[in-house]
């Protein structure tokens, strides 16, 4: 395999990836904002909630989704940093 | 409309009958009794199936002579076409016999039973069934109490024939002041018309006593004493023989459809052959007298000329009979159909969806989704929750304190009719699919395949549930009551969630939406572990009632985690391959346990403490 062909290869898993990368953080983007909308839904239900059984499961599930929009923050987080390095180091591989 | 007034109009008749005759209460209890008779047998003939009556069966009616010589030499033994005729309707609806064979016996005991009016009027015996019974129930009961199965199977079979012939002799006795009434004398006719009124008094005459025996013995008693003629106890003879029809019929009343088509040819052979006996009168009298006087019987003696006239048209009715027994079968098999109750089918599978995995995949998919929504209205149904209760918006804890209403349910049945079709569709489907389909789409059918096995698990263990939780629901004792709406409720929650999240259209948000539930789940058990333990502290319930909660506990919970992991493999199937964003944001069982705990100091509201003791009970 020449070399040409070695660097296009490479190239076009670079791009893949980050075509992967940029589609797994918009999907990310997307569950973390429908997580919160209901979450916000949660919290004005909670407020009308009659009956001690009624009022835990709220509690329960704004709870849930508190520990899930946390983990999600983080990894949305990692992926930007991640992404924004990456950026970074193809930049300044870039010859002047 | 018409079934439902059907049955209050015959419990009114049947009201009215009892108090208005004493001898209506002796028919209606034979006919109950007859019929309970019929239950038993069939009962205990199933306990044969497979064994060695089958073999014995099915080696002497393979043949059609062999199904003739065993009904003619049965019923010579038995005295009794009737009985014959009830036994072979249950064989047949036991499905130990063909029809045809069925049949065959059927015109085997039309002559067997002509010997007995050889016997009466040659010997002037009779074997009277009702001074079998009594013995016959006791040796079968004892028989009933034994361990071994075809033991019990004998016993059945044995109180099913004493019940049959209580049910007779009861018919009879009820019957008697009808047969007092009937004085033949007054009725002497001659010629056609003659003939015609005494074949109808012989039929309504059996069709009162259930049994030709009986009318052929007073048929034969007032020939001998000459009170009728001749010609006209041939016409009630010929009667007697279609009336003894009615045995048939009544008892295919309880049997299936097969038994229902024999009662059908059984009719359809003794009309036929009363109708040739009626049109060729002369010339079989002719015969008759020709075959009497070869065998020596006196030209006098009438009484056995009748059994030779009998015995005669019989034969000739059997050699009419014979060649089109097989378009006798189709016919019957035509016109008397079995009601079917319409299976649900599959929907959306299809072969030529296999050639394109991703059109398979959606198919399986939504296959499973419909076996799911059926799944969930038996589950609910099972644990005696309406759909709508469900699927609306009332409050499923109002539902713990009052004694709950029991939905009627055949689950064996409705699992039969909803699902069985179905699951196995989706299962050979799958494994058809799975070997077409490219590698990537292994983890998705798998995936499905246990979301199928998952929702007849849950259907399996909501059966075991129910056993204790029809009782435990409505139980005196509002502590076991309360534990056992507890686990209805559980499940109901659990039904509800999982109907919400399929009007989600985000699988990720749906697969995270389980964690909720998981959570709900943990700490409903633990809630409920304390409560059983509190009870039995404080002695509300008994140990055995505790260990029947503890058990019970564990088919709600299969049945939770079942409706959950079905939900997680459906939901999972549908997220594209490689999507890590569920992996990622869904809770670890310790995150879930975490977040039960540290609601625990906000208790749930409690029962008020400590049962009332005085209804204690073991369910």
């Amino acid at each position: 395999m020449t070399t040409a062909k070695l660097f296009e290869r490479l190239s076009r898993l670079m791009e893949s990836q980050a075509e992967a990368d940029k589609k797994h953080i918009k999907k990310l983007h997307e569950v973390l904002k429908k997580l919160k909308k209901r979450q916000k839904h949660l919290k004005a239900e909670l407020e009308d909630a009659e009956g001690g059984h009624q009022q835990r499961r709220i509690k329960q599930e704004i709870e849930v989704i508190n520990v899930q929009r946390r983990k999600g923050v983080d990894v949305y987080k990692t992926l930007k940093r991640a992404r924004a390095e990456a950026k970074a180091a193809e930049e300044g591989s870039i010859p002047e | 409309m018409l079934r439902r007034i059907l049955l209050p109009s015959i419990f009114a008749l049947l009201a009215y009958g009892f108090w208005a005759s004493a001898n209506f209460n002796d028919v209606a209890a034979g006919v109950a009794l007859f019929l309970f008779g019929m239950l038993c047998m069939e009962q205990g003939f199933k306990a044969f199936t497979g064994g060695a009556l089958q073999r014995v069966l099915t080696a002497s009616t393979d043949k059609l002579w062999k199904s003739l010589s065993f009904g003619v030499v049965s019923t010579s033994l038995m005295q009794s076409s009737s009985l014959v005729s009830v036994i072979t309707i249950s064989f047949l609806s036991a499905e130990l016999i063909s029809l045809a064979g069925g049949i065959g016996i059927i015109f085997g005991a039309n002559l067997g039973t002509t010997t007995g009016a050889w016997i009466i009027a040659g010997f002037g015996l009779k074997v009277k069934l009702s001074t079998y019974a009594l013995p016959i129930l006791v040796f079968g009961v004892i028989l009933l109490m034994q361990e071994s199965k075809k033991a019990k199977g004998m016993g059945w079979a044995l109180v099913g024939i004493g019940f049959l012939f209580l049910g007779i002799h009861y018919m009879k006795e009820g019957f008697a002041s009808f047969a007092e009434n009937i004085d033949l004398t007054q009725y002497a006719i001659s010629g056609i018309l003659g003939l015609l009124v005494f074949t109808l008094i012989g039929v309504v005459a059996t069709v009162i006593m259930q049994s030709s025996h009986a009318t052929l013995t007073l048929i034969i008693t007032a020939l001998a004493a000459s009170q009728i003629t001749y010609e006209n106890a041939l016409a009630l003879a010929i009667g007697a023989n279609v009336g003894t029809t009615i045995t048939a019929i009544l008892g295919s009343i309880s049997a299936n459809i097969a038994g229902k088509r024999l009662a059908g040819a059984h009719l359809i052979f003794n009309l036929v052959t009363g109708l040739v006996a009626l049109i060729f009168i002369q010339p079989l009298l002719t015969a008759v007298d020709f075959l009497s006087d070869k065998v020596g019987i006196a030209a006098d003696d009438y009484t056995l000329k009748l059994a030779m006239f009998h015995t005669l048209f019989n034969v000739i009715g059997i050699m009419l009979m014979l060649p089109m027994i097989q378009t006798l079968v189709s016919w019957l098999e035509q016109k008397l159909r079995e009601e079917k109750i319409p299976h649900a089918k599959p929907r959306y599978l299809s072969d030529a969806s296999l050639e394109i995995p991703e059109v398979a995949l959606h198919a399986i998919y939504k296959e499973t989704q419909h076996l799911f929504r059926n799944a969930f209205t038996l589950i609910a149904h099972g644990v005696s929750l309406r759909r709508a209760t469900i699927t609306g918006d009332e409050d499923l804890q109002e539902l713990i304190d009052p004694p709950g209403k029991v939905i009627e349910l055949d689950m064996d049945e409705k699992y039969a009719l909803t699902i069985k079709d179905i699951y196995s569709a989706n299962i050979e489907f799958l494994g058809r699919a799975q070997a077409k389909a490219p590698p990537e789409y292994a983890n998705a059918y798998s995936g499905l395949r246990r979301a199928n096995t998952d929702v007849v698990s849950a259907i399996k263990a909501v059966k075991h549930l129910r056993k204790n939780l029809l009782l435990g629901m409505r139980s005196p004792n509002k502590d076991v009551r309360h534990e056992y709406n507890r686990f209805r409720v559980r499940i109901g929650q659990v039904l509800r969630e999982v109907a919400a999240l399929r009007d989600s259209d985000d699988a990720v948000v749906t697969l995270l939406s389980l964690d909720h539930i998981k959570v709900g789940i943990v700490d409903a058990e633990s809630h409920g572990v304390r409560t059983i333990d509190r009870l039995i502290r404080e002695g509300s319930i008994t140990s055995q009632t505790a260990t029947s909660l503890i058990n019970d506990a564990s088919y709600t919970r299969e049945v939770i985690q079942r409706l959950l992991d079905l939900t997680e493999d459906l939901n999972k199937a549908a997220i594209p391959q490689g999507d890590p964003v569920h992996d990622e944001l869904a809770l670890q069982p310790e995150e879930i346990e975490e977040i039960a705990r540290s609601l625990d100091s906000q208790d749930l509201p409690q029962e008020p403490e400590g049962g009332n003791n005085d209804d204690r009970q073991t369910i």
